[in-house]
């Protein structure tokens, strides 16, 4: 089984997009949205859901105020500044609480309580495109890494059950927990990049990260006629450093007029440029 | 307006132009007052490639603290393995071993604080720099989480001690909805949502008003790469009665200034009116 994710460091390269196309032209799969805090793939492969389970990432704690002694104890022990102190009274703040336990563990009246939070959903779907499984992280959670790992672990057994040769996976923009999540055993990464300043610096970044993680990368650059000669430094960049380009898509509305419909490029417009493209990138990775 | 306001720049999606809205803006405010701009965006942080002959004034670590178990104390009783909420410590009594993952502890400091022999001491662990360039006005302070950490909140957290209360600041969000995204703009006055007119675009944006509301946050929309979906988040928007403050239309020239780092209020005289108005109206919404 082989394993694909397409990453991009910096957001709005044409991940998703991509993605969409290559879900159809990739045969023998599960596809995986492992950008499980803002999820746009469904967006397009409109999914009917099969299963869907409930993610406890974490535990919350919450001080008791009838217990409670105003003692201070846990206001002085939080790093994360997530003790709130209202004249006599002690909250805590869900959204700065680290989720550590320090103040659960050193309250000498037993005034906080700790307890298992539901802190996103997730599901396994049937599309146009194959089976689809995808997460949604409620607003403000932690964890995005342990439920990105938790999905993919579940299109792991679903592709050994019914055999499939492939995972593909959208993953997150960044390169932070998630995207680390998403590289942990993958067996090629595909990089979409744009010809801007920004794009090839986050670029760099995403490569080191996955080159630390000793996973293989190959570059799309994405609408690359926007400014020809950053393409060509990005492609420079690419060539000192022994990564493939495997493709430069030119810009094209025809991505956001298949978005618009709710349908891949390869779906929507099966013979423009763009989709023959996206074939031979298919091809390639495969 | 409030002279020491703090703005954030914030989208669900990615790409949707925060760091154009940020630092433009930024560039704009500071010509004639302090200001600073806070590249927030641990994980791709883009602003500082907007200006150049910039001097850097200031270049640190962001750490977290990690324990270290001395050996010679320890007896392997496995109650900090037991207490961390985030499985950093395993200890193995029968061989006499404590490992501790430095990966995935979180700098808490709680199993330190309960050793009973006091066996576990704090070192500082970097997993980011923090850096300050100053430009005229205005000064950058950028965070950028080291390759291959995983957690940005606490560069976030180093970076935000950075500021000087008193001066007016502009922050560049991360993308998305999670803990990084609140850390950033839990304090600030006011939040930017810069939306792009595409169904992914909507989606996200719906999602993160649903994290501005729950954090009881004072915002309003700029709709970026303005187009024919544009119509559609207008609807939604106004039903929601959330105030719109202005489109920026999908143009070849703005996204080529864009792709080369240069800013768009300097080039293209009109867009710096538009910017201006909205800090109008942002002052008439604070009032």
């Amino acid at each position: 089984m082989k394993q694909i994710a397409i990453l991009s460091g910096k957001g709005g390269t044409g991940k998703t997009s991509i993605t969409a196309s290559l879900a159809f032209l990739i045969n023998n799969k599960i596809l995986v949205d492992c950008d499980v805090d803002a999820p746009d793939l469904h967006i397009i492969l409109e999914p009917e859901i099969l299963r869907r389970e409930e993610f406890k990432g974490r535990y919350e704690f919450k001080i008791l105020p009838e217990k409670c002694t105003s003692c201070n104890k846990c206001y002085e022990v939080c790093r994360f500044n997530a003790i709130i102190k209202t004249g006599n009274k002690y909250t805590i703040d869900e959204y700065e609480c680290d989720s550590c336990g320090f103040c659960f563990r050193v309250c000498p009246e037993k005034a906080i309580i700790k307890r298992e939070k539901v802190s996103g959903e997730w599901f396994i779907s049937n599309t146009r495109a194959g089976k689809f499984i995808y997460a949604r992280l409620y607003p403000g959670e932690e964890n995005t890494g342990k439920l990105v790992t938790l999905i993919r672990y579940m299109a792991k057994r679903e592709a050994e059950d019914e055999k499939r040769e492939y995972i593909l996976i959208d993953g997150p923009p960044g390169m932070g927990c998630p995207v680390i999540s998403t590289l942990a055993g993958v067996d090629l990464v595909i990089a979409v990049t744009e010809p801007t300043f920004s794009g090839l610096s986050d670029l760099k970044r995403l490569l080191k990260t996955a080159d630390h993680f000793e996973v293989k990368s190959k570059v799309i650059i994405n609408k690359y006629n926007i400014n020809k000669e950053v393409s060509h430094k990005i492609e420079n960049f690419c060539n000192e450093n022994g990564y493939e380009v495997v493709a430069r898509i030119p810009f094209d509305s025809v991505f956001m007029e298949a978005m618009i419909n709710r349908k891949s490029v390869i779906e929507y417009a099966p013979s423009s440029e763009a989709s023959k493209i996206l074939t031979k990138i298919a091809r390639e990775i495969q | 307006m409030k002279k020491d306001i703090k703005i954030a720049v914030a989208s669900g999606k990615g790409g949707t132009g925060k760091t154009l809205v940020a630092t433009n803006l930024a560039y704009l405010l500071s010509k004639n007052k302090k200001y600073q701009l806070f590249d927030c965006d641990v994980e791709a942080p883009d602003s500082i490639i907007f200006f150049s002959s910039t001097q850097k004034i200031l270049e640190k670590n962001a750490n977290i603290m990690i324990p270290e178990i001395n050996p010679d104390k320890c007896t392997y009783c496995g109650l900090c393995a037991d207490y961390c909420e985030f499985n950093a410590i395993v200890i193995v009594s029968q061989i006499k071993k404590a490992i501790v993952s430095e990966d995935l502890c979180h700098g808490c400091g709680l199993c330190s604080y309960i050793c009973p022999v006091n066996a576990i001491t704090e070192k500082e662990k970097p997993i980011g720099k923090i850096t300050q360039f100053r430009i005229n006005n205005l000064v950058i302070k950028e965070g950028r989480l080291n390759i291959s950490e995983s957690t940005p909140s606490p560069v976030i957290r180093s970076l935000k001690k950075e500021i000087e209360p008193d001066n007016p600041a502009i922050y560049d969000a991360p993308p998305g909805t999670s803990c990084s995204v609140i850390h950033t703009i839990h304090d600030v006055d006011f939040v930017i949502l810069v939306a792009e007119a595409s169904p992914f675009g909507f989606y996200d944006m719906k999602l993160s008003i649903e994290v501005f509301k729950k954090l009881n946050k004072k915002f309003g929309v700029i709709i970026n790469k303005s187009g024919e979906y544009t119509d559609k988040i207008k609807e939604y928007l106004k039903q929601e009665n959330i105030k719109i403050f202005t489109e920026i239309p999908y143009d070849k020239e703005i996204a080529h200034l864009y792709s080369e780092g240069k800013l768009i209020v300097k080039e293209l005289p009109h867009y710096k009116e538009k910017f201006m108005e909205l800090i109008t109206e942002i002052e008439r919404m604070l009032q």
